[in-house]
């Protein structure tokens, strides 16, 4: 039955946040109170329907799209104003709206310099807005409208609320991007022009082109495309070569931002590639995918060196974050169900894991003023709490079994064996080797960050120093995420199986060949054209 | 047979770590920094002067504007005559 909720709840989880930064910008600047409270609620209730959506999801299709909304928006180029969520998107949009209630939690007494809460909170609320949209967006001008308006809340939350460096790493951050972005829109055009769906023409159309798979495109437009759109997508991971606008933009931005940067803006990107750039133009992902795969793997392997060599703790997590973000993409590029399982988990886990790193860090430069390596030392002795917190992630962070980044880490690293889409077998099994031995440098990073941040005794400078260890904000802001990610770590199919069909059916279909992991037999793709159905079946027998 | 191990096989960890931390800390500054950032930072800053050196053509001169345009009518219709 179609209810009221059905047709409102991505639409209210989408511009709620926006209502509330409205009303945000009316409140007197004095009235800083009553500016956090619009702020928190408007989050927590943005979350509340996130909730509520999630509990009356029905998972027995996670790969329909479900709380559909469908109207015409720009007649004259046929677009539309199409929402929905499937069992890709519930996961990032319950993640999006979790990790920016407890951001306006934590920024609560935390407020960076030149402080201004007013601003700082309507920031966060316009992001949401941004995060969210990209997430439930169907339609691909619908989609890059979102994509775009995430951009702006965060430089000017680097360049206005940042450290020294700010005006250089927000504008870096912001041309990059942009730069992404713009080829990305090429391609968005060109599909439009160039596909032509049956029965329905020139389209934005998500779910129309993800079923069209580039028909009447040759090989060679369709790997044009997919480079414009691999380009927007792959700064946004970032991957390898495109990364350097995240060091600086991390290092410099405040405390909140660099979390959600890391926990929600990332995926951004990885989504792009599972949600729009795979499913729509399958034939160039196969052509593009071992490049995918070698880039993803450099970045493992990069980062962690990169990781080795820093000196600041917060530029630390942030290359330990191109890293981890090469393992995701390296499960995206093997193009099985398996693979983009783990990628989705991967996003997830990363997004809790290194975002609550993100919140120690904050912490720490709050008291120490410094987050300077060779500065610190003795966490545990001076605050013995946060210190605990900080080795607890920084063993999530490392794939330690049991808690969730293992999720992430370890099957993506196994779908590598047996790729899917005709990939070669023997490059990508050069690819696992050299990911298996990023794995044993990310736990070096991560323990030698440790050591020098929580062990030995502190520094004559703080010796008598007053450090607060974890107080009430922090401890509301942080147990959530320390519980999630022991959650998923043990029931790792609180995301699997929401997952699983909805990758089988509208990423991996096209590439399912005898070697795919099996996915369940009776498993029936809607709306797909037959094609896509009977490779699903031909995937669930094995 | 301790020996061994205190000096030869010890050593050979002890120095993989250290390795992996020299090669991390070559990578970061030589091929990151200056390498993949400073092709980052040289494409910016190429931009910007290229802005300095063509606002230089921005003479005032009207006879100089209207030969650019005549020159612009030529290129772009030997363009059409070419792809049409």
């Amino acid at each position: 039955m179609h209810t009221w909720f059905d047709s409102w709840a991505l639409t209210l989880v989408v511009f709620i946040p926006a209502i509330g930064a409205v009303i945000t910008m009316l409140i007197p600047r004095e009235e800083e109170s009553a500016i956090k409270w619009t702020a928190l609620l408007t989050t927590l209730a943005t979350l509340g329907v996130t909730i509520a959506t999630v509990a009356k999801f029905d998972y027995a299709k996670t790969s329909t799209l479900q709380f559909s909304v469908d109207k015409n928006w720009i007649d004259v180029i046929n677009s539309h104003y199409h929402v929905a969520v499937d069992g890709i998107s519930l996961p990032m949009l319950a993640l999006s709206s979790f990790i920016t209630v407890l951001c306006v939690i934590y920024s609560w007494n935390h407020f960076p310099e030149p402080h201004n809460p007013k601003a700082f909170l309507a920031l966060i609320l316009v992001l949401e807005v941004g995060m969210n949209g990209t997430f439930v967006a169907q339609d691909l001008i619908l989609f890059f409208v979102f994509f775009e308006i995430v951009l702006l809340p965060m430089f000017f939350m680097i360049g206005v609320w940042g450290g020294p460096n700010r005006e250089y790493a927000s504008i870096k951050f912001f041309l990059f991007t942009l730069f992404g972005s713009a080829l990305m829109l090429l391609s968005f055009l060109a599909l439009y022009f160039k596909v032509n769906v049956p029965g329905v023409g020139h389209t934005f159309d998500m779910v129309l082109l993800s079923h069209a798979h580039g028909a009447g495109l040759v090989h060679g437009t369709q790997l044009l495309i997919f480079g414009g759109l691999f380009i927007g997508f792959a700064i946004k991971v970032p991957m390898f070569p495109f990364h350097t606008w995240l060091p600086d933009a991390h290092t410099e931005a405040p405390t909140v931002g660099s979390v959600l940067l890391a926990a929600i803006l990332l995926k951004l990107g990885t989504y792009g590639f599972i949600r729009i750039a795979l499913p729509i133009l399958p034939e160039a992902a196969k052509s593009w995918a071992p490049w995918i795969g070698l880039l993803a793997v450099i970045g493992i392997i990069y980062g962690a060196l990169g990781c080795l060599a820093q000196k600041d703790m917060k530029r630390l997590i942030a290359f330990s974050s191109v890293a981890h973000m090469g393992f995701v993409m390296l499960g995206i590029a093997t193009l099985t169900t398996f693979g983009i399982n783990a990628a989705i988990f991967g996003m997830v886990a990363h997004g809790l894991i290194t975002g609550m790193l993100f919140f120690i860090a904050g912490s720490v430069q709050h008291n120490y003023g410094t987050r300077e390596l060779s500065r610190l030392g003795g966490l545990l002795k001076s605050a013995p709490k946060m210190g605990w917190i900080l080795g607890f992630c920084a063993m999530a962070s490392l794939g330690l079994p049991g808690l969730a980044g293992f999720w992430g880490e370890f099957p993506a690293v196994l779908s590598t064996f047996n790729p899917g889409g005709n990939l070669s077998q023997p490059l990508f099994r050069t690819y696992m080797v050299v990911a298996a031995i990023g794995t044993v440098l990310a736990a070096g990073y991560l323990l030698w960050m440790l050591q020098k941040v929580a062990f030995g005794v502190p520094k004559p400078e703080f010796a008598d120093a007053h450090i607060h260890d974890v107080n009430s904000f922090e401890w509301t802001a942080w147990v959530p995420i320390l519980v999630l990610i022991v959650a998923l770590g043990v029931f790792p199919n609180l995301i699997f199986r929401v997952t699983d069909d909805a990758v089988s059916c509208q990423t991996a279909a096209p590439f399912a060949s005898k070697t795919t992991v099996p996915i369940s037999p009776s498993l029936k793709c809607p709306g797909a054209p037959i094609a896509a159905q009977t490779a699903a079946k031909v995937t669930g027998g094995g | 047979m301790y020996w061994v191990n205190q000096n030869i096989i010890d050593n050979v960890l002890n120095y993989t770590g250290k390795g992996a931390q020299a090669v991390g800390r070559f990578t970061y500054l030589y091929i990151d920094q200056k390498g993949v950032d400073g092709l980052v930072n040289g494409i910016a800053t190429l931009t910007g002067d290229s802005g300095g050196e063509v606002r230089k053509i921005q003479t005032g001169r009207l006879q100089f504007y209207a030969l650019m345009l005549v020159v612009a009518v030529v290129l772009f219709a030997g363009a059409l005559w070419i792809f049409t």
